[in-house]
């Protein structure tokens, strides 16, 4: 069964920032499928208590990045995009690149020197997990 | 043609106010007990009888008014489906039901007292029914001034005033240039007690319009 | 916001009243059906006038007031058929039991939900036979939205409903009113100090202050449009002059800009005089809310 979303008034990111996200990663980490249903607004908006306005800039959104799909009258379900996981996966690692890219900027690692970083912290990983 | 919430407050008030009512029955009957107890029964019955039906009156205006403002439960009466004007008359009705019904069964009960008694007093029915009638009157008069009064410092003035005028009535009704008239066998409607309960009349026909005025003039309810 | 007076749950335009020491101007409210309205203000701003207006327990001077189609306060008795309203000025009958109650209001509204109400009682830890009397306020608040919920109203209308509850009963509450709008033909309207509260559920926001709208509008709106910069100004750098700035504070170096219409543009035209923004906040509803109220005040004395 799915795990509750859960919205938190004191995390910086906006309610609406936050519902994408998390419908997001339960996409990309499998529990949402492509063409599984999602609670309507209205329904989610009561599950979470929090405005519908708000769920439903959320779904407009995902509807518009091709992540959700709405018809009229039937509900809202996960776009029918096979490497719809994959490609949201992909893009949550963007997310963190770049954040790696801003962060190697402010210390002065840049370009090659950042690849062999990332390189090492991959080894590590990799040792650390078996 | 009145709606059930209308109705559905009337008899609110009225379960609300049952023991007043019980009450002021009861004393009023053990009052009448007591006034053929002799002289001092007659006395202390005659009071009874007499604070009973004021205290009643006075008891019933007051608390339908003011309790609710007090207890803030005005703006829950005001919340249901029902005009403000609804509401105060529903207020109106249900303070001349709740004094009215024992002072209809204690007037009926003193009359038949009195016709059923000595034979050469059966003329005292008048003075009966002149005290009764007055006490209706000023119960009228307390009602529509709390329609009016909001503070509890102005309304323990017309309980003040109530009681001054009651006590200046009976100190003019106990004269014995008026009683004597009456205390006969057949009953006799004198001058003094016709004027004086078409005033009576009178008093409880222009309060009565008073706070038809006044609630269909009135917007702001709360 | 919908124009069909007929489909909007309450309408409200250039409505005005006066009083000894206070006047509500000019008026302009509205709200379509299946949202939650969320009205803000200081103490004393005209939130509970503005409700009892809309409620019909007060006549209006100006203007005119609809609500679920019914103008008021002339047909009062009758859109209050579809209303249920709970002030935390109000009380219950004292002398009587919240099963008295039940019944009472069961026998006037046919919508009431027993099954429901039975919930309630539960779900906000409440003994039906229990006196009035004997009740905390939070039981007594309690109480009354019980009697509010359970008889399934088109438009529900609050006043400080939040006030004396518990945190659990404050749960409780917000997830039965998010409950009514999964019914998009009914409404909610309330006023409440708990910002965080008005900023989680409402769809539309209203701000009120001294006796006039100081701003309305949906609630992603305002959060979208407000920001406060923090602006680096070196030696020797003006800041150009901006528009719709709400609140400018110049230090030495630093500056902190709060504004109610942010535009990416707004970066590039700083950047231009020699700037430069070092942080982006979003605000908080209760900070828009002072601010707004701050400027208006400011706007009002000038």
């Amino acid at each position: 069964m799915h795990s509750e979303f859960h919205i938190s008034q004191t995390d910086p990111r906006p309610m609406y920032l936050q519902i994408k996200e998390q419908i997001r990663h339960r996409i990309a980490v499998g529990e949402l499928k492509s063409g599984d249903e999602i609670p309507s607004i209205r329904a989610l908006a009561a599950q979470i208590r929090v405005s519908v306005i708000t769920i439903k800039r959320a779904y407009l959104e995902l509807e518009m990045e091709g992540v959700i799909q709405t018809r009229q009258g039937r509900g809202s379900f996960v776009a029918d995009d096979a490497q719809l996981g994959d490609s949201l996966k992909e893009q949550e690692l963007d997310q963190h690149l770049i954040a790696a890219v801003q962060a190697g900027a402010l210390a002065g690692i840049t370009g090659e020197a950042l690849l062999e970083r990332l390189r090492e912290i991959e080894r590590i990983q990799g040792k650390r997990q078996s | 043609m009145k709606s059930s919430v209308f109705w559905s407050l009337v008899r609110k008030d009225l379960y609300v106010l049952r023991g007043f009512m019980i009450a002021t029955v009861s004393v009023g009957v053990l009052s009448v007990f007591l006034l053929s107890l002799g002289r001092i029964g007659f006395a202390v019955g005659g009071i009874l009888f007499l604070t009973a039906n004021v205290a009643s009156g006075i008891f019933i205006a007051m608390y339908s008014l003011l309790t609710e403002r007090k207890d803030r439960s005005r703006a829950f009466a005001l919340s249901l489906p029902i005009s403000g004007a609804g509401h105060d008359q529903s207020k109106l009705v249900s303070g001349y039901l709740a004094f009215g019904m024992p002072w209809l069964l204690l007037t009926g009960i003193a009359v038949f007292v009195v016709l059923a008694g000595p034979s050469g007093t059966r003329g005292m029915v008048v003075y009966a029914l002149m005290i009764q009638v007055f006490v209706l009157a000023l119960f009228s008069v307390v009602q529509a001034s709390l329609f009016v009064i909001t503070t509890e410092a102005l309304s323990g003035i017309v309980i003040l005033f109530t009681n001054i005028c009651f006590s200046l009535f009976m100190v003019t009704v106990n004269q014995p240039q008026i009683t004597a008239p009456l205390r006969t066998a057949q009953i006799v409607w004198t001058p003094f007690a016709q004027r004086m309960l078409t005033g009576e009349l009178a008093v409880i026909v222009l309060t009565l319009a008073f706070v038809a005025i006044l609630t269909s003039r009135k917007r702001d309810y709360l | 916001m919908s124009t069909v007076i007929s489909t909007d749950a309450f309408t409200m335009q250039n409505v005005s009243k006066s009083f000894r020491y206070f006047r509500l101007e000019g008026l302009n409210l509205s709200l379509s059906q299946g949202q939650i309205m969320g009205l803000v203000g200081p103490n004393g701003a005209g939130k509970s006038t503005t409700i009892r207006l809309l409620m019909g327990l007060l006549q209006p001077e100006t203007g005119s007031i609809q609500v679920q189609g019914h103008r008021m306060p002339d047909q009062g008795h009758v859109a209050k058929r579809e209303v249920a309203f709970v002030s935390d000025e109000m009380s219950l009958f004292t002398t009587a039991t919240l099963e008295w109650h039940m019944r009472f209001i069961a026998s006037i509204y046919p919508d009431w939900d027993e099954v429901y109400a039975r919930q309630l009682l539960k779900r906000f830890n409440l003994q039906p036979k229990q006196g009035i009397k004997g009740m905390s306020r939070g039981e007594h608040v309690k109480s009354m939205l019980l009697l509010a919920l359970a008889r399934r109203p088109r438009l529900l209308v609050l006043d400080e409903p939040t006030s004396g509850l518990d945190p659990v009963a404050r749960h409780e509450l917000l997830s039965e009113l998010m409950q009514i709008v999964r019914d998009d033909t009914r409404s909610i309207l309330f006023s409440s100090h708990n910002t965080l509260d008005v900023e989680r559920i409402s769809d539309q926001i209203a701000f009120i202050d001294r006796g006039r709208l100081v701003d309305a509008r949906d609630k992603e709106s305002f959060l979208e449009r407000w920001r406060r910069l923090s602006i680096d100004v070196p030696a020797g750098v003006t800041l150009p002059r901006l528009a719709h700035v709400v609140d400018l504070s110049l230090g030495e170096r630093l500056a902190t800009l709060t504004t109610d219409h942010y535009e990416p543009a707004l970066h590039s035209l700083l950047e231009k005089s020699g700037a430069r923004v070092h942080e982006v906040q979003r605000m908080t509803l209760e900070e828009i809310f002072v601010a707004s109220v701050m400027r208006s005040r400011t706007e009002g004395e000038s």
